[in-house]
């Protein structure tokens, strides 16, 4: 048990920066980054049997970490919903803010809808295949596929146009 | 540059400078130590469980059926098994709901049957009991009856630990399953949309259905309604279904300037609510959208087999599929996959779960794309079961003959894990 606590913290220390790059770009929101990446390694060493049998340890935790982070944004979209009877004035928070700074491209990435987001991250950040992104995201490669392509066409437009790129 | 680089090189550039929070290995060892201590108590409690299930499947075995077997042929891997005499009279129809650890029949015909497509002229009778099976028990239990009659159209929907239905008088109730009790909800601000015809949809302690103007929501914690923003896309939608997904809420309807009238083909249109603004999608190559739209955790499909060709003169010219699929994400239409032909599936029970679709006689996976018939056991009534899926295995209780002189009622449940 003490040389899986050791080997635990281990893979925590060398794991920890590049999951916490990745889930970041995914989650659009460092707190809620940090507390999905929190998660997904409580769960990880809940269940360490199935992470020390795991082929590729790393892409077993970026499924959880991934996963954790999605789940944490879904159970947040009704939370920022404004519920009115008539249309919003404006004054709801914009999806970029989350992700400070004045790049073009890592603005309109934020602004992506969650799930062609994580595509977006995983393909070209974390450099995977269709087969592994479907892998992590419980989908068909299909599904990959037409995501990445719905972003890569809204992306084109937002980085051709940056004004436009929040609407 | 190609787009692909300035992807790779921007994200690049921001993430691999980001300053990283140092996280806290301590503290995912003591939660995770936590999460293993529940894992021990629930195996504990499956196990358990299994012995008694496997009990009841020998009890179960013994009651099977007799062998002049009608089921249609179906290449399935596993068949029905018969579950314990519900605790509830023969009927059919009715709501079947999961709730996470048992599945609720609630409701049903009982009396004064009319056949489909018939003009009765008395009202069938309706019952408010139901009951609860668990599948890991493999027991039954009543529950409190309903305030109201409850039918196979009654609108409903799963939100936590309550089922909530819009009753035959209108009005909203909800039961709660840890308490054992109905209670009655408030009412939304403008009247659900088309009355029985109304459909609801939950999502994250919410409930969604279409009023008179806008998408109404119930808070079910707080008792509160409010309305989403009406969509300011025209024509204006004349929505048929509200559907709320972690993509957004999603209404699908018609033209409504363009009547469905035969003449001209009145394609299915799509709006979807992301929290800040509504988005008209682009249109879609299906008509009706009659069976619902289930939200698959990746899409939303409409099993509806068959098509239209605008009547005996063909006048669209062509067949238009009445089922499909709907990515909200990327506003994507699609067709149901090598869909078979209406009228040639098994068992034809409606139920949901995940991927997993039964509906028209056959099972429909959204992963695979894959259809497999539903067979029927023996003695099971063709038609008016109620069904429900329980974490991967379907639920199917009552139902009802009408090809005997007098139609036969059944109070028999079966289970199945494809």
């Amino acid at each position: 048990m003490i040389g899986d606590e050791a080997e635990f913290t281990a893979l925590f220390a060398s794991a920890w920066p590049r999951l916490f790059r990745a889930t970041y770009a995914v989650a659009g929101d460092r707190e809620l980054a940090e507390d999905a990446l929190q998660s997904a390694f409580a769960k990880a060493w809940a269940a360490w049997p199935k992470v020390v049998a795991a082929d590729d340890r790393l892409a077993y935790l970026r499924r959880m970490a991934i996963n954790e982070a999605l789940a944490r944004h879904r159970r947040s979209w009704t939370r920022r919903e404004v519920a009115t009877a008539t249309p919003p004035d404006g004054s709801l928070p914009d999806p970029t803010t989350a992700l400070s700074g004045s790049d073009a491209t890592w603005q309109a990435v934020a602004a992506l809808p969650p799930r062609q987001r994580a595509v977006v991250v995983l393909r070209y950040y974390e450099d995977l295949t269709e087969r592994e992104i479907a892998d992590i995201l419980g989908c068909r490669p299909g599904t990959v596929k037409s995501q990445a392509a719905a972003a890569l066409a809204t992306l084109r437009l937002r980085l051709a146009d940056p004004e436009g790129s929040t609407r | 540059m190609t787009i692909e680089d300035t992807l790779r090189q921007g994200l690049s550039d921001k993430l691999d400078t980001l300053d990283v929070p140092h996280g806290d290995a301590g503290r995912a060892l003591r939660e995770g130590d936590r999460g293993r201590g529940r894992q021990r108590h629930w195996r504990i409690g499956i196990a358990v469980a299994t012995g008694v299930a496997l009990v009841c499947a020998g009890v179960a075995v013994g009651l099977r059926w007799d062998g002049s077997n009608e089921v249609d042929p179906a290449p399935t891997p596993a068949d029905w098994t018969r579950l314990p005499e519900p605790p509830l009279s023969p009927r059919t129809g009715g709501v079947a709901a999961w709730t996470g650890s048992e599945a609720l029949f609630v409701g049903g015909e009982i009396d004064n049957l009319c056949p489909p497509g018939a003009d009765c002229s008395q009202p069938s009778t309706y019952a408010r009991d139901g009951a609860a099976y668990d599948p890991v028990s493999g027991t039954w239990r009543r529950i409190a009856d309903a305030p109201v009659t409850v039918a196979a159209h009654t609108p409903h929907a799963m939100v936590g630990d309550n089922l909530v239905i819009i009753g035959d008088d209108g009005l909203w109730h909800a039961y709660d399953t840890s308490e054992d009790r109905w209670r009655g909800l408030p009412e939304p601000p403008g009247k659900a949309r088309g009355e029985g015809l109304a459909r609801l949809s939950a999502y994250d302690g919410r409930v969604y259905t279409l009023g008179p103007i806008a998408v109404q929501v119930l808070d079910l914690a707080k008792g509160d309604w409010s309305a989403l923003p009406v969509s300011p896309a025209q024509p204006r939608l004349e929505s048929h279904y509200v559907t709320a997904t972690p993509e957004g809420v999603v209404v699908v309807g018609l033209d409504s300037t363009q009547p469905n009238d035969g003449i001209k083909p009145s394609y299915l249109l799509a709006e979807v609510w992301d929290g800040e603004s509504w988005r008209r999608l682009e249109r879609s190559d299906m008509l009706g959208g009659y069976g619902g739209w289930h939200w698959t955790g990746e899409r939303l499909v409409s099993l509806y087999l068959g098509c239209m060709d605008g009547g005996e003169v063909n006048g669209y010219g062509r067949c238009i599929p009445t089922g499909g699929i709907l990515d909200p994400g990327t506003g994507t239409w699609a067709s149901l996959p090598d869909a078979p032909a209406e009228g040639s599936g098994g068992w034809s029970l409606n139920a949901a779960e995940g991927s997993r679709m039964v509906s028209w006689g056959y099972l429909y996976d959204d992963r695979t794309g894959r259809w497999t018939k539903v067979p029927r056991p023996a003695g099971a009534p063709r038609d008016g079961t109620a069904a429900v899926w329980a974490a991967g295995t379907l639920i199917a209780f009552g139902g009802v003959d009408w090809e005997t002189p007098e139609p036969r009622l059944s109070n028999r449940a079966w289970a199945w894990t494809p």
